[in-house]
């Protein structure tokens, strides 16, 4: 197989990219949480969303640093074979789900999950939309 | 003249542009609603519709799956959100990620702004590990949040309230272009900015980055990949056909491994360039006859009928004239804007006894209309009670509930406990009327000793705010 030649360079731009989204959605989350104005979820979703982005921002430098080490095929490995994954199986297992879609749907309906789609769609949702 | 022919020729829309075109047109056939600046308030609301597009948008008929699916699980402790979810596994099991390719609105809009002539990011290993990241999007914003603080009755779909870019387009900024809705403008706070600043860089990133949105967030698409093995239609490799050249993988704009996997969205792409003709659409025998029989049901016209029937049917249903009203009771004559005297309301409370708001001059009323599954109303709450605590003899506040009710209200504030703050339900939904009460909350009326409403609005109050607000009414 021949292994593909890595160049850090390509990954340069992307990696400017992810780490101002990053540092973007620190900053949002910090903001958030300082003017929560004493709501409590506001806060936590702040705090939550700044921490994720330094989790996301760390794990994104372990990958791009693990990344040039890892060689990529040149050509791509053939399938499994088909056998394993049989057209009556497939058929099997499709209608097993179809009939639990449906029963779930007809549950729904029956326990009001319906309606309660209903009441949230025909309302705006403000804060959905941004508007608090 | 030919010239012109020819660039038409060259730059038509292909089948699958019109498609994403219908759908969009059919998803959003409440063209009244653009006119009007209102939302759909009608019966089709009952269903989702397959790709991702905000309720809240004025021309929506149908609601969102994410925003629906988020809402059942933040309700879960009191209804299993068992209809969101058989409506998600038909959808994935008869569509799968065609929904992606084929049939939603920001799909389609991503595809446009990738149009744009600058140069483009190529996928990698770097895009390969950020698809994954819809995954987590899915899980924390979508699933867990909305189930954890739901548990708390304090309702959260934090991917619609914090990511969502089709809530901030065609809802918010759909509202706001409307100049009936410019009191919105007074509800514009950090909220709306964080999600601003989402939607452009989203925006941005998919001009040089083909669907960047649906490759690295959109939990619909994560949803929809689960299914990519069994779902009915979508695009597939014939084994005995396919020599492995590797050319469909290379052509393919997103992070695919194999063609028709979860991270594939249909477009066919892939299918022009395989050398062998390996690639196939799912169904192709039944859906796609290349040569008829010469005494056959004309399909392919039967299908485009119908759904010229669907779009036309859906777009008279959304905007045929409203039915009149009944007329409101004489009792209600004056009015609910600022300025004008309060209608006389009466209005039973839980626990027993009535509130009449006439009965109450001489003191300023505070009117809250809220409800259990919104979660500005929820949190804003707190404020009303301590309002009603500290300055009881002073004033008198009531939180009105919508007469939408989705669980067991008095069960609800057993639990909730609030101890000072009447608490009353709109049953038949006329106090909300009478007093200018629309398709959004929470609305917060303030009523002063003379009975003349001095503050009536939409949007979360804070304490401070609530105080400054009596005092000026006092």
């Amino acid at each position: 197989m021949e292994k593909e030649k890595h160049s850090i360079g390509r990954c340069v731009p992307w990696a400017l990219v992810a780490v101002t989204v990053l540092l973007a959605a620190w900053a949002v989350g910090e903001t958030l949480a300082i003017y929560a104005s004493g709501s409590y979820t506001r806060e936590l979703a702040g705090r939550a969303l700044g921490r994720w982005s330094w989790g996301a921002a760390l794990w994104l430098a372990l990958a791009l640093g693990g990344s040039r080490f890892r060689p990529v095929p040149a050509r791509i490995p053939p399938r499994k074979p088909a056998q394993e994954h049989p057209v009556r199986r497939l058929g099997l297992w499709r209608g097993l789900l179809y009939a639990l879609a449906l029963a779930l749907l007809i549950l729904g309906v029956g326990n009001q999950g319906m309606r309660d789609v209903l009441v949230k769609a025909i309302q705006i949702c403000t804060e959905c939309i941004g508007l608090g | 003249m030919g010239k012109a022919m020819d660039w038409l020729r060259r730059h038509a829309p292909t089948r699958r542009r019109w498609i994403q075109l219908y759908a969009a047109l059919l998803y959003n056939a409440h063209l009244k609603g653009f006119i009007q600046g209102e939302i759909y308030t009608g019966p089709m609301k009952n269903l989702c519709v397959p790709g991702l597009n905000c309720y809240s948008c004025p021309g929506a008929v149908g609601a969102c799956p994410l925003g629906s699916l988020q809402n059942a699980l933040a309700a879960s402790s009191v209804r299993g959100p068992w209809y969101v979810l058989g409506i998600l596994m038909l959808f994935g099991l008869t569509l799968g990620r065609t929904v992606c390719g084929f049939l939603c609105p920001m799909g389609l809009l991503q595809e446009l702004l990738h149009r744009a002539p600058t140069p483009k990011i190529p996928k990698g290993r770097i895009t390969r590990m950020l698809s994954y990241g819809k995954y987590v999007t899915l899980g924390l914003l979508a699933v867990a949040l909305p189930v954890y603080f739901g548990a708390q009755q304090l309702p959260l779909p934090a991917f619609c309230k914090y990511v969502c870019p089709a809530g901030t387009l065609e809802g918010a900024v759909a509202l706001l272009a409307h100049p009936e809705n410019a009191s919105l403008f007074s509800m514009l706070h950090g909220l709306f900015t964080q999600k601003l600043v989402i939607l452009m860089l989203l925006a941005a990133l998919c001009v040089f980055c083909y669907r960047a949105f649906c490759r690295f967030l959109c939990p619909l698409g994560a949803i929809y990949g689960f299914f990519a093995r069994v779902s009915l239609l979508g695009i597939r490799v014939e084994e005995d056909k396919c020599t492995h050249c590797g050319l469909c993988l290379s052509r393919c704009p997103v992070d695919i491994r194999r063609v028709g996997d979860h991270e594939c969205v249909h477009c066919g792409a892939c299918k022009a360039v395989c050398p062998t003709g390996a690639i196939a659409w799912k169904g192709a025998r039944v859906f796609l006859r290349q040569q008829p029989p010469k005494r056959s049901v004309p399909w392919r016209a039967l299908a485009a009928a119908g759904m010229l029937a669907l779009l036309g049917g859906t777009l008279w249903l959304a905007n045929r004239p409203a039915q009149e009203t009944a007329a409101l009771p004489e009792t209600v004559e004056t009015g609910y804007q600022v300025g004008m005297a309060a209608p006389d309301l009466t209005v039973p409370l839980y626990g027993g006894g009535e509130f009449h708001l006439w009965e109450n001059r001489g003191k300023v009323t505070v009117l809250n209309f809220w409800a259990t599954w919104c979660t500005p109303c929820v949190a804003e709450l707190p404020y009303f009670d301590r309002l009603a605590e500290e300055m009881g003899d002073q004033v008198r506040v009531v939180a009105i509930h919508s007469n939408l009710v989705t669980e067991d209200v008095e069960a609800w504030l057993e639990k909730a406990g609030y101890a000072h703050l009447p608490m009353a339900l709109d049953e038949s939904g006329e106090i909300s009327q009478a007093l200018g009460v629309s398709t959004m909350l929470p609305v917060t009326v303030i009523v002063d000793a003379e009975g003349r409403i001095c503050y009536n609005a939409v949007g979360s109050v804070t304490y401070a705010f609530l105080l400054e607000q009596v005092q000026a009414a006092q």
